[in-house]
């Protein structure tokens, strides 16, 4: 067996193990969808490593306990039994995968025939094939359940390093002791010259000496500590790395199967192989880049025939190659292949209308077509790659880690995919800002610089916000945007960060900079994943969750043209400006108004609903009474205050339902009001729908 | 069992799932109509209630960070034993009608399958015993919550 192969072999065991220790305990407590996630793993790893009858043996369990699964079936004793006996195979295959042998295969045999004579034929778990589509292959991980491999060294530096720490505590507890005699030598001196007694100068001279030395100690200390977070920080680092050349053997496999689905030639080279980057980063990468290779085969590389007819080598070269650069991770899949037609790509886009016909796209707007979900310039499905190249699922995965993605071409010389994504996903240092008192976060190493400047100085041609940067214009994307709140104007202070995603620059315009942080770094859930402008959460030492900005997307969105024909039906829309400071009641009246066909927007609190009546213009304001800053009330009687919303329908919307809560309302001129415990969709609707015709 | 320890059942292991088999193989005539142990709360005017068992806990509701440009049944984000935790609208996700709104001060921590998610709760009403009949709450299936694909991070 290859060398590699091999330890990719025996790393599979490691996690073999795991994994059927973790079904036992899922079936055990009846955690079915454990079962299955831990089944995955096992079916896709023994696939991808080609050891079939392992894949086929979780297979086939998987179709056993699908009916369970489902809720059709109970686990019966007979089932439970056959899948206790397919661990138990499995567990008895390890010793003969280790040793190169056939040792247990009759075991996992046995084993795959009992489930199948449970089971018959009617199996519709979906098999492990090489073209399935990676965005549906992995289940959610749990990363609280997550394992890493150490190596003896590495916990033994962690172990000198808690030695270290347990002589300093012994130290500070020996301060705390000299502390403790200042104290009682200040308290003497202090009784003595309270009592009118003479304080030796001599005394206090030795007790300024022994305190400065206190504090010499603390100092040294304090330093000793430091080094140790730094020490203990960098080892805990190195044990989530891994080298790259783990991906090897997996491209290599995808590079084969595709040549031979394809009847293509090609060969993988890998440059790099040595770097380390975090396991979950290389998890991560993994399945884009093998959707990367199928396509280049696939879409890229030109039949063996063909190649030679135009002086290329019948054989094509896909290139993987990873390098480190500070603590980013650049990774570039390059084959020799036809390229792709630009101008091609541009004429599809307008035909399918994702673009306007005036519209001048350059080359990297009309590349990044081909990262949009389902576009493709393939007028056939193919077996290996489905419809369309599928770079939508590597951006993803590029956001996912905070990083970005881009691309090359020249027709006839091929395609390059560029990777630049955080080295380690799990600490990071960010700039955190602030938008409206909601705080967030951007990675310090996406971050080229800061620049300060006033509202006034973004330009919004009707299409783009740019702000000129050392004379260039910089697309901007205002948090304000994502917030759904009005832009800051006029000399209003904006905090732009200029950020780098591949290619692209975008300016991140904000209200304040809050400084530079470490962030510890969470996945985002994936109910979340979908969210295309944020790459994770971040937990603050507070316990502050905040979100961690996708420069990448950011960058896109500012970079796309406004379409004009939103701006049109947007007129046609009744406007309805929403204002509680309370989000489950503002996002419940803007679930029911959009879904009544009105066009919302919401404040926070009376001075925000404010802020945004003097800027845009508003059909109804539906506001709740008690808000901080400027209530309901106060919000009412200023907007019939000022001649441009004096006749701006305001309907209030409380708890406090009173006669008098009701008659206060009137009094400061609101249209109507409504109780919060008697809401009914129906009946705001109807309210507001004879506002507007009253008004109208 | 630890991770990384070779396979071998324990006694323990074994007992369980021998119980476990039997009680599932006769789960249809030990609880023929029954009661079954929920937390009932109230959201939205509605009366709800999740399984006892997908339960992990009942929190007082604080900081709740807004999630930019998410969907409307996703009332932000909170941080729940240094995890973060999606706060889940049951009714906006359910699309029941809304009967009268109040300010969110709970959290209802669900699990399955290794997820979590917190459902946004009113008021936590009682955890007891309820008849599972035309009277009880609405029951929220918590697994088919986990499936639902706006939960699952596939895109629609």
């Amino acid at each position: 067996m290859d060398p590699a192969l091999r330890q990719v072999v025996l790393i599979f065991v490691e996690e073999l193990r795991e994994q059927l220790a973790a079904i036992t305990q899922a079936l055990s407590a009846m955690e079915i969808e454990e079962v299955f996630r831990q089944a995955h793993s096992w079916k896709g790893s023994a696939s991808s490593l080609g050891l079939d009858d392992l894949a086929t043996l979780a297979h086939d369990f998987e179709s056993a306990l699908t009916p369970v699964r489902r809720g059709a079936a109970p686990l019966t004793p007979e089932l439970l039994d056959a899948a206790l006996a397919a661990l138990d195979a499995a567990s008895a295959r390890i010793p003969g995968l280790i040793a190169e042998s056939d040792e247990g295969a009759s075991e996992v045999a046995s084993a795959t025939a009992a489930l199948r004579a449970l089971t018959g034929e009617q199996v519709d778990v979906a098999p492990v094939s090489s073209s399935e589509p990676v965005r549906e292959a992995e289940p959610a991980v749990d990363p609280a359940t997550e394992s890493v491999r150490v190596t003896v060294a590495r916990l033994t530096a962690l172990e000198r390093g808690l030695d270290d720490l347990r002589g300093l505590r012994s130290r500070l507890e020996s301060q705390a002791e000299g502390a403790a005699g200042a104290v009682h030598t200040v308290d003497q001196l202090w009784r003595a010259a309270r009592d009118g007694h003479r304080v030796e100068p001599g005394a206090l001279f030795a007790l300024l000496s022994r305190l400065r030395g206190m504090r010499r100690a603390l100092v040294d200390d304090a330093e000793t500590l430091q080094s140790h977070v730094v020490a203990t920080d960098e080892t805990l680092r190195t044990m989530r790395m891994v080298p790259a050349s783990n991906l090897g053997e997996p491209l290599g496999r995808a590079l084969r199967d595709a040549c031979k689905k394809t009847g293509k030639e090609a060969r993988l080279v890998i440059d790099g192989g040595d770097v380390q980057l975090d396991r979950h980063v290389l998890e991560e990468l993994k399945g884009p880049l093998l959707h990367i290779v199928r396509n280049a085969v696939d879409h890229g590389v030109e039949a063996p025939e063909v190649r030679e007819a135009i002086g290329k080598p019948a054989r094509a070269r896909v290139t993987v190659a990873i390098r480190q650069e500070l603590r980013t991770l650049h990774v570039e899949v390059g084959d020799d292949g036809r390229g792709v037609d630009v101008e091609a790509v541009r004429e599809k886009a307008r035909a399918r209308g994702l673009v306007a016909g005036d519209e001048e796209l350059d080359e990297a707007q009309t590349i990044d077509l081909l990262f949009r979900s389902g576009f493709s310039t393939a007028d056939e499905v193919t077996e290996l790659s489905g419809r369309g190249v599928g770079l939508d699922v590597v951006r993803d995965a590029a956001t996912r880690l905070g990083g970005s993605v881009s691309m090359t071409t020249a027709i006839g010389r091929g395609s390059t995919v560029r990777l630049a994504v955080p080295l380690t996903i799990a600490a990071a240092e960010g700039i955190v800002v602030e938008e409206r008192g909601r705080r967030f976060a951007l990675p310090l190493a996406q971050v080229e610089r800061v620049v300060r400047a006033t509202a006034a100085e973004l330009r919004d041609d009707g299409a783009h916000v740019v702000f000129d940067l050392d004379d260039e214009p910089l697309p901007i994307a205002r948090l304000s945007a994502l917030l759904d709140a009005p832009p800051l104007a006029g000399k209003s202070a904006v905090v732009i960060l200029v950020a780098r995603a591949g290619e692209r620059r975008v300016g991140v315009a904000c209200e304040r900079l809050v400084g530079q942080r470490e962030l510890l770094l969470r996945p985002l859930p994936p109910e979340l994943a979908t969210l295309d402008h944020v790459s994770g959460v971040a937990l603050l030492p507070s316990g502050e969750a905040i979100f961690v900005l996708a420069a990448a997307a950011l960058a896109r969105q500012a970079a796309q043209r406004r379409p004009a024909a939103a701006t049109a039906t947007a007129a046609r829309e009744r406007s309805v400006l929403i204002c509680d400071d309370s989000i489950t009641i503002r996002s419940l009246l803007r679930h029911s108004l959009e879904a009544a066909g009105f066009r919302v927007r919401t404040a926070a609190d009376g001075e925000e609903a404010l802020q945004l009546a003097a800027l845009e213009r508003f059909d109804l304001v539906v506001a709740d009474v008690r808000m901080p800053r400027v209530d309901g009330l106060q919000l009412t009687t200023r907007l019939r205050s000022s001649p441009r919303t004096a006749r701006l329908p305001v309907v209030l919307f409380s708890s406090l339902a009173s006669s008098q809560d009701r008659e206060a309302g009137r009094a400061a001129g609101a249209s109507a009001y409504l109780s919060k415990r008697e809401f009914d969709r129906g009946e705001l609707v109807d309210v507001i729908a004879q506002l507007l015709k009253e008004r109208a | 069992m630890h991770p990384g320890q070779p396979l071998k059942r324990t006694r323990d292991i074994e007992r369980i799932l021998a119980e476990r088999a039997r009680a599932l193989a006769v789960v249809e005539e030990a609880v023929p109509t029954g009661t079954r142990t929920l937390a009932a709360f109230t959201m939205g005017g509605h009366e709800l209630a999740v399984p006892i068992e997908a339960l992990s806990r009942a929190i007082d509701l604080g900081v709740v960070t807004e999630i930019p440009g998410g969907p409307a049944h996703l009332l932000g984000v909170i941080v729940v034993d240094n995890r973060l935790v999606s706060l889940l609208d049951v009714p906006a996700f359910l699309g029941l009608p809304a009967h009268g709104v109040a300010d969110v001060n709970t959290a209802l921590v669900v699990q399955h399958g290794g997820r979590q998610i917190a459902l946004a709760a009113e008021r936590l009403q009682r955890i007891a015993d309820f008849a599972l009949d035309a009277a009880a709450p609405r029951l929220v299936d918590v697994a088919a919550l986990f499936a639902d694909a706006r939960l699952s991070g596939r895109r629609g």
